[in-house]
């Protein structure tokens, strides 16, 4: 028990503040500059972490984890371009609010709700690491598809003005994502003989070509056609406050948003895009009249980012209670401690007792620093919607590219990137749906994995799935989910 | 007029002489890149960064460590075909990359396509299963479901599907391949019993030493130091053996008196006290290999992997 409280108390040490202080700077630069991601900004503050002490590495790491999530809403809201790849669905609504003069309102709701997710989540890992991890091993590949499944059905809820045209870019976006070897037999497919494709197509490339600089050229087209305002001139209104009304309007939407992040956080292999999308979803369908989704709800920002930073701290569940990553910035802790001789894993609570309460201390402490960097920040990111586009356009543009660059030191995800950037605007030109895509290519790979790991171990039999209640009582929600969401996007 | 064309190509030709005797004796007069084939975090990252610190302290140059994932090393690998023999490029990837991964896929490059610095370390790879089975050893565990005729495991690598191909030919079962995205998810999915066994490269050795996980064989030539009493595939009379070295390349045509000065500097790298502790923690076996003995083993792999290939069809 006393070690406990020393390790509580060694979190809040000013070094170890003045590291997460850091790690959190940091990671909402990362987050508000599209182009520049979590993963790359992790593999470049890895190495870094090597020289400091155990808890000082963590905390800067963490920093860097949870405020790049909560940072990615900035852009998303302010110019339509989402700083993280999970911050995608933030545009539909946070865009809107902007435009009608309400960003500031939506970069607060995007604030708390990040803080408020990532609380529910780390709070989650300290109280239920062990039962929530017994329950995460329990889910397996039959499961898995199912729930998969259950995501794939998303896209008919976020498929915008066209269910047909939603559903072609989703399934788009699943062929896309069969590039690379096959999972059992080796095979290259689709590969045209690129190494660099073996490992199937850069997930950042996408994104960052599909979601933000497609949107530059986009933007840059209505600066010159003069169709549209310049970002700069987005008109003022006097709704900006966010207080404990709003608050009690949106709470139900944080919490619940909370708990699907924190699920689908200790789930390898879903991660925060899946997390924004589902929580969003989950929010459209539970509307009241008079609430918008898509256009300005106040409520469709709180879903998106809420799920998404809930993620950060429940993926790092199975690491703690298993000593098994959940996600990259999972892995790279882990990397973080074994270098400092302390093996993650069920053993760390006995033998690393201080250090494990430490690290949770710093996880809340991190949640306390990103709200006050983020309310300080909010106001100067704010001037953002001054900045001509003239300035922004070639700004963002040279990030992408920089980003893209980063991430794997090769001039070949450069190219993937402008390719799909000049793909993203012929489907907004054409309105076929970015975010259904997006959707169908991130879910595309574990659906393929769970499907075909269920069919080896079922021995092809489908029957098998009455054996599993769980991945049962999945299918009929995804099924009821998915018949709902189609009526409800023809009305 | 001649006589300044004279001295000016003498002073020329004296630049140049310095400037050749200077490359010779300076080796390494600039920072030395080491790139490695897996992502920041991963064990071979680790151990290079730990090596490359002690490398930049006997070479007196900064070594940089850069990553650059992608198929299993092999990205990294086919980059460095292109790059300069001048021993500023090093390449630290798994033995398995260069030695197994052309064999399997149309890669670009061949194992002549290397100058071999050094190994330092070997993967703990392992078959593991649930406690609750009471299988103790692998053939426990293929006894007991003879009758059945098939079982089932976590696959990770194109190498373990050719050895447990050769292993269920021996012995008369048909061992299924599962295929899971890496070392986490093959223990996760033991651990929930959704498979019967998983072939694990490392990711298994907190929960074995916790007792969640048996071992039931290691593939490696000798026992993994961390856990004595688990067998390994050859002593168990199978005849089939899997070491996965930590591998540091360079391109072919490297200058003699360059590889010396590397290969001295890694087995000086290798045999210090830190890289030992280091290897210890990351449960990797303490095996250090350089120049040529090192290219005679990565070749012998090569030649193994290609029976094991023929015999698996």
């Amino acid at each position: 028990m006393s070690d406990t409280l020393l390790g509580f108390g060694d979190a809040l040490q000013p070094l170890n503040i003045a590291f997460i202080v850091l790690g959190v700077l940091l990671g909402y630069v990362i987050g508000v500059l599209p182009g520049l991601n979590r993963p790359a900004a992790l593999a470049i503050a890895v190495p870094l972490s090597y020289y400091m002490t155990p808890l000082s590495a963590v905390a800067f790491l963490i920093g860097i984890a949870k405020a790049s999530g909560a940072g990615g809403a900035t852009t998303a809201i302010l110019i339509n371009t989402p700083g993280e790849p999970n911050a995608a669905v933030t545009c539909l609504d946070g865009y809107p609010m902007a435009k009608a003069g309400k960003a500031i309102k939506a970069l607060k709701v995007a604030l708390y709700g990040s803080v408020f997710g990532d609380v529910v989540g780390t709070l989650a890992l300290i109280m239920l690491a062990r039962p929530l991890a017994e329950f995460a091993l329990r889910i397996g590949p039959i499961e898995m598809t199912t729930i998969m499944l259950f995501a794939l059905t998303l896209i008919a809820a976020l498929a915008g003005s066209s269910l047909l045209r939603g559903l072609a870019a989703g399934a788009f976006g699943v062929l896309l994502a069969t590039v690379g070897l096959d999972l059992e037999s080796g095979t290259p497919r689709l590969t045209f003989g690129q190494v660099e494709l073996l490992d199937g197509v850069p997930l950042l490339a996408v994104t960052i070509g599909m979601l933000a600089l497609s949107e530059m050229i986009i933007q840059a087209e209505g600066v010159i056609a003069k169709r549209e305002e310049p970002v700069a001139n987005l008109p003022k209104s006097d709704d900006n406050k966010f207080g404990w009304r709003e608050f009690m309007h949106v709470l139900p939407t944080f919490s619940l948003s909370s708990v699907i992040g924190t699920l689908i956080g200790i789930l390898p292999g879903l991660g925060p895009t899946v997390a924004s999308f589902a929580a969003y979803a989950a929010a459209k369908r539970l509307a009241k009249p008079g609430e918008e989704f898509g256009k300005g709800e106040i409520k469709g920002v709180a879903a998106a980012e809420t799920a998404d930073n809930a993620v950060v701290p429940a993926s790092f569940i199975p690491l703690f209670a298993l000593g098994l990553p959940g996600s990259v910035s999972a892995a790279i802790l882990i990397a973080a401690l074994t270098i400092h001789g302390v093996i993650p894993g069920p053993r760390m609570f006995v033998e690393h007792e201080r250090l494990v309460s430490g690290i949770f201390g710093t996880m809340l402490v991190t949640a306390m620093v990103m709200l006050v960097v983020g309310r300080i920040g909010l106001v100067g990111f704010a001037q953002l919607t001054r900045v001509p586009a003239t300035m922004i356009i070639p700004v963002v543009t040279v990030l992408c590219l920089l980003g893209a660059y980063l991430e794997s030191r090769s001039l070949f995800a450069v190219q993937l990137t402008i390719g799909f950037a000049i793909l993203g605007y012929i489907m907004h030109r054409f309105d076929y749906s970015r975010i259904t895509f997006l959707i169908g290519f991130v879910i595309g790979p574990q659906f393929e994995l769970s499907l075909r790991q269920s069919i080896i171990i079922s021995g092809g039999d489908i029957t098998v799935v009455a054996q599993h209640p769980l991945a049962m009582g999945i299918v009929v929600i995804a099924i009821g989910a998915g018949l709902y969401f189609m009526r409800a996007s023809r009305a | 007029m001649a006589r300044r064309l004279i001295y000016r190509t003498a002073a020329a030709f004296t630049a140049l002489a310095l400037a050749f005797s200077a490359a010779e004796a300076a080796w390494p007069e600039k920072p030395i890149t080491i790139t490695v084939g897996f992502g920041a975090g991963g064990t071979t990252d680790v151990a290079a960064r730990a090596v490359g610190e002690l490398l930049s302290k006997k070479l007196g140059q900064p070594v940089v460590i850069e990553n650059r994932p992608g198929a299993g090393g092999a990205v990294a690998a086919t980059a460095l075909t292109k790059a300069a023999p001048d021993g500023y490029n090093l390449v630290a990837t798994t033995s398995t990359t260069i030695a197994l991964d052309p064999q399997m896929t149309a890669l670009g490059y061949k194992l002549d396509d290397f100058t071999y610095i050094a190994a330092i370390g070997d993967f703990p790879e392992a078959f593991i299963a649930l406690p609750k089975h009471g299988w103790k050893t692998l053939g426990e565990a293929f006894a007991a479901n003879k009758a059945k005729g098939t079982l089932n495991y976590a696959s990770t690598t194109s190498l373990d599907r050719m050895m447990t191909k050769v292993l269920g030919k021996q012995v008369g079962l048909n061992l299924v391949p599962v295929p899971t995205k890496g070392g986490a998810e093959a223990v996760t999915q033991v651990l929930g019993g959704h498979v019967d066994l998983a072939y694990s490269s490392g990711a298994y050795y907190p929960q074995a030493k916790a007792g969640a996980l048996s071992v039931l064989a290691v593939l490696s030539d000798r026992r993994v130091a961390g856990l004595p009493d688990v067998p390994t595939l050859m002593e168990l009379g199978y005849g089939v053996s899997s070491v996965n070295l930590i591998l540091y390349i360079a391109p072919k045509g490297l200058p003699a008196d360059v590889t010396a000065k590397l290969t001295a500097a890694f087995a000086e790298a290798g045999a210090d006290p830190s890289t030992v502790a280091l290897m210890e923690k990351r449960s990797l076996n303490n095996i250090v290999e350089v120049g040529d003995k090192l290219e005679k083993t990565i070749r012998a792999h090569a030649a193994s992997y290609q029976k094991m290939i023929e015999a698996a069809k």
